[in-house]
């Protein structure tokens, strides 16, 4: 696939920069405590990839991180669900939220398609030298009011985009 | 009266000088989008600026703004149109592409702008000093990406 490539800058951490595996773990320990009590979060072991499931809102939202990328970055992850069946409204809800990536460019919110289970998802990327539980726990809140939005109408209803947008991510 | 001793300051980080200072480096004409914007940063053209830029043989949007992320610089690049016939399968390798992005950690988005129904890459640059190295080396990767869309190189098994 001719894939957008992104160059990436790699440089090894200063002696006084905390490793992404120690800004993950305490970022986790925080969330734990804003979760509730019957969702503990387990520690990463090592430096492999991380993954957390998670209900928020009644939707299954995922933490995803694997602290050998630089920069170390949390994406959180809500499934919208499969694309929708029929050319015609496939078009139009992939042309909406490839407008709704448009509109919430450089937020870290994006919307993308994973092929290996044909469903469309919600993704959130949150740096984690800046990220905190609470604005963690607000995107997951955010992404999963969004992605019920699409299940109700693949953004194409009669609200306006932008003032439904900014709502759910206000809830 | 005596002259108070002058007082020495440090210098302040300028971002939106950096912006310029980059630009001009790598020879990338730019003018203002709005009308009354100022092309000299010193006479303040406000919070928020919106450029027309040249880089090499294309030309992107940039947008910095003082009041929000004034150490990033937002720039869109047009690809162009969606295939007129079919488009579906290029929907789902934009889609698609952005996850790949987003698992990656990176902070580049595919999307259509909506008035003009074309595919754009946007990204986020950072004007962090020190950053200019990798300032120029992802400014021009996303503006050649427009030719290559253009050549049909990106996504080319979802051309018709």
């Amino acid at each position: 696939m001719g894939l957008v490539s992104v160059p990436t800058t790699h440089r090894t951490p200063r002696m006084t920069e905390p490793r992404a595996t120690d800004l993950l773990e305490r970022l986790l320990n925080a969330l734990s405590e804003e979760l509730p009590a019957d969702r503990p979060l387990a520690p990463p072991r090592g430096e492999g990839p991380f993954l957390f499931d998670v209900e928020i809102a009644s939707m299954p939202v995922t933490l995803r991180c694997d602290p050998r990328h630089s920069p170390a970055c949390l994406t959180v992850a809500c499934p919208l669900g499969p694309v929708p069946e029929g050319d015609a409204l496939a078009e139009a809800a992939l042309r909406q939220l490839l407008r709704v990536s448009q509109l919430t460019a450089g937020s870290g919110t994006v919307a993308g398609y994973e092929p290996g289970d044909r469903r469309l998802h919600l993704l959130h990327v949150v740096p984690l030298a800046t990220a905190s539980a609470r604005l963690l726990l607000a995107t997951m809140t955010g992404l999963a009011h969004m992605a019920r939005r699409w299940r109700d109408d693949h953004f194409l209803g009669a609200a306006p985009l932008a003032d439904g947008l900014s709502a759910s991510l206000r809830a | 009266m005596p002259t108070p001793p002058p007082t020495f300051r440090f210098a302040t980080h300028d971002p939106r000088r950096l912006l310029v200072d980059w630009l001009a480096a790598m020879r990338c004409a730019w003018y203002p989008v709005e009308l009354g914007a100022a092309l000299n940063p010193s006479l303040d053209p406000g919070s928020l600026l919106a450029a027309q830029c040249r880089v090499g043989t294309e030309t992107v949007l940039l947008q910095h703004d003082l009041e929000n992320r004034p150490d990033h610089a937002r720039v869109v690049c047009v690809l162009g149109p969606l295939p007129g016939r079919d488009p579906l399968p290029m929907l789902l390798s934009l889609l698609q592409a952005n996850l790949l992005i987003a698992l990656r950690g990176h902070g580049a988005v595919l999307g259509l702008e909506a008035g003009a129904d074309a595919v754009c890459l946007t990204d986020e640059l950072s004007l962090a000093e020190g950053a200019e190295a990798a300032f120029r080396v992802r400014l021009r990767h996303l503006a050649s990406q427009a030719a290559r869309w253009r050549q049909g190189q990106l996504f080319p098994e979802a051309w018709p």
